[in-house]
């Protein structure tokens, strides 16, 4: 269980997040969706323990972040988080940053290392495992990064936007159905932020759309769209909620007597 | 039965290259002074004589003997060589067993080789017979502590500190120093049988490529600062796990300092400054010294605690919130400033305690060195609970040939 409690955070004077509240329940995914720049990564940093709050605390499990080096610590092994631009070794290999990370995680070599071959051939990186990770492209080094949340069998992850930074469409594809699986499963919590409506919408949950600064809607999809009246897809729930005049303006846009 | 065996010499020669080199060049000294000599000879000419050949002989006895000398620390001491060491570890060798490669402490072999340089000094340089056996002597002992240092023996490591500052002291010079040097092979002795026993010593070769400390340090008197990219130790492997996989792992990269371990070294500083003031002939000023040490102290405690952290706003975030002082950050700042004043102060008082100049500056620099390394929060807690961010290393300026984004 992940609870934000009445987070407010701001960079210089410019307000990011002001008195958020958020429950994740255990064995649940949750997407955070918002447009650009309205804190989702502000929000997910503070829960994965990047940041300290200006205001207001986040409990894993019942542990509070930052009370205590015990409590600290006991939150770091239940917990993964995949920022939006991690910075990956450029010396190492593959695999070998895969082991130094698992090993952070006190899991059990033999096993470790039959996760990470697995991981390497599920996101298609087997052949560069062992190669620097300087010899990796931009979306090799994104699926390394994936394969670093992974291998730690964490039971909550924190992803901020895992389907972008160059995926190609079999990483997405397998990105999904791996996300899925842990979505099924009662013992992981997932909390992502993503853009992507049309990958959330088969996976999550729940979905927190944040707009200036607050949640705006936490609530299943079925939730959303009988707040909103729309009984289309997610992007339209989406589009509706933080955009409502938006489709009106594409109407406007194509329907000019002069286009 | 077991304990003679710790004894054995076998091997302990030195080179036979290090042994031609030697011959080479002091035989093509002696070779050259004979081709020069052999001419006017008839005339008188003894170049052997004269100061500039007998200072050439000296240094090469000199050098000779340093050499054998670190010869013998680095071919025997498993600390130096990682694989003897690793080696070492998975063979059923026990530290009441003799190293396999040969002994590490003194034996008679090593008395015949300093004996033959002291007397190639007295019969044919005309040097003092002594200074193959005092260099010697000198870089065994300096050497001994270091490898004792490598392998984290710090109780005797702590005594040699003491130790080998004290000749320093004009009352100690002379008869004393004996004693000191008997001090010093004592100390290096036991320090050496300790290191042994506490083999595989935690080092690059006994742990794997992510071995992170978890716990408070095992020993009252281990010292962890870790200055991340500063050295080897697991936590300046930072860049080796990326950003920010290390500063949210669950294992703490950092240690607290034993309060023990802050006494002793406190203790051991405010003896430096003692013997260091007590050998200057005419003893500086030290109020303005110390309050730079103190500034410098304070400013470096500082860098290291906010090394890769920064507030969880800025200044101009405080001043539009109402918030100037945000306690869970801020705490960082108290030490440092209590330093500083401490200082300030203690370099006041020194000054007026004229007699007792020497033991009031030592009395400070223990104080303050007590403040920097145990003053609270300490760097585990600091970087576990303080309300700080993590900085991504895009805006730290890190080493982008060993760091990247993606």
């Amino acid at each position: 269980m992940i609870r934000v409690v009445d987070v407010s955070h701001h960079y210089g004077v410019r307000p990011v997040l002001s008195h958020v509240n958020l429950e994740v329940p255990t064995g649940q995914l949750v997407a955070v969706m918002g447009p650009n720049g309205v804190g989702k990564s502000t929000l997910l940093g503070i829960i994965a323990g990047l940041m300290a709050p200006a205001r207001g605390y986040v409990e894993i499990n019942g542990l509070r972040r930052r009370s205590s080096e015990a409590a600290e610590l006991q939150i770091r092994r239940q917990m993964a988080f995949l920022p939006d631009q991690p910075w990956l070794p450029e010396f190492k290999t593959g695999r070998e940053w895969l082991m130094a990370i698992g090993e952070l995680y006190d899991l059990d070599s033999d096993r470790l290392i039959d996760h990470i071959s697995r991981l390497l051939d599920l996101f298609q990186l087997a052949d560069k495992g062992e190669a620097p990770i300087r010899t990796y492209s931009n979306g090799q080094k994104k699926k390394l990064a994936i394969c670093g949340v992974l291998v730690t069998e964490a039971p909550i992850l924190i992803l901020d936007e895992p389907f972008t930074g160059g995926l190609d469409p079999a990483a997405i594809l397998a990105l999904g159905r791996v996300m899925k699986h842990l979505a099924e499963r009662k013992d992981m919590t997932v909390l992502m932020a993503s853009q992507i409506a049309e990958m959330v919408e088969p996976l999550a949950h729940r979905i927190a759309i944040l707009e200036g600064t607050q949640v705006k809607a936490y609530d299943t999809l079925e939730g959303l769209r009988k707040k909103t009246g729309c009984s289309g897809s997610l992007p339209e729930v989406f589009e509706k909620l933080v955009h409502p005049q938006t489709l009106e303006q594409i109407e406007s846009y194509f329907n000019r007597p002069n286009s | 039965m077991k304990r003679g065996l710790l004894f054995h010499s076998n091997a302990v020669w030195p080179p036979l290259g290090l042994v031609a080199l030697f011959a080479f060049i002091y035989g093509m000294l002696e070779a050259g002074l004979w081709i020069i000599e052999h001419p006017w000879r008839n005339v008188g000419l003894e170049l052997e004589a004269t100061p500039e050949i007998r200072a050439t002989r000296t240094l090469l006895l000199g050098a000779a003997a340093v050499l054998y000398a670190l010869y013998r620390l680095w071919r025997f001491h498993p600390a130096w060589n990682l694989a003897y060491a690793a080696w070492l570890r998975l063979s059923p060798w026990t530290p009441d067993k003799p190293l396999p490669l040969g002994p590490v402490h003194l034996v008679w072999q090593d008395a015949v080789v300093i004996g033959a340089l002291a007397a190639l000094a007295r019969w044919h340089a005309q040097a003092d017979p002594t200074i193959p056996l005092i260099l010697f002597g000198a870089v065994y002992l300096a050497g001994m502590t270091f490898l004792l240092l490598l392998t984290r023996t710090w109780v005797p490591c702590l005594l040699l500190g003491f130790l080998w500052s004290a000749p320093i002291i004009p009352a100690l010079r002379g008869p004393p120093t004996l004693g000191i040097i008997a001090g010093l092979i004592v100390v290096t002795w036991y320090g050496y049988r300790k290191s042994l026993r506490a083999f595989p010593w935690r080092r690059g070769e006994a742990n794997g490529p992510a071995s992170i400390r978890t716990s408070r340090p095992k020993s009252p008197l281990e010292l962890e600062i870790r200055i991340d990219g500063l050295s080897n130790s697991p936590a300046a492997r930072t860049p080796s796990l990326g950003w920010p996989f290390l500063w949210l792992s669950p294992k703490a990269v950092h240690s607290s300092v034993a309060t023990s371990t802050s006494l002793s070294l406190s203790a051991l500083f405010a003896w430096w400054t003692y013997c260091l003031m007590a050998g200057l002939e005419a003893p500086p000023d030290c109020a303005p010294m110390l309050f730079v040490f103190a500034l410098i102290a304070a400013l470096s405690r500082l860098a290291i605690y906010c090394s890769g952290l920064r507030p969880p706003f800025n200044i101009w975030g405080r001043l539009a919130s109402g918030r100037i002082i945000v306690p869970g950050f801020d705490q960082v700042f108290v030490t440092p400033l209590i330093v500083v004043v401490v200082g300030s102060i203690g370099g006041a008082a020194v000054r007026v305690s004229e007699p007792w100049h020497q033991a009031s500056a030592a009395g400070v620099m223990a104080l303050l060195w007590f403040l920097l390394l145990n003053g609270g929060p300490s760097l585990r807690r600091w970087i576990l609970t303080g309300q700080h961010r993590y900085h991504s290393p895009a805006r730290l300026g890190t080493n982008r040939q060993l760091l990247k984004p993606i």
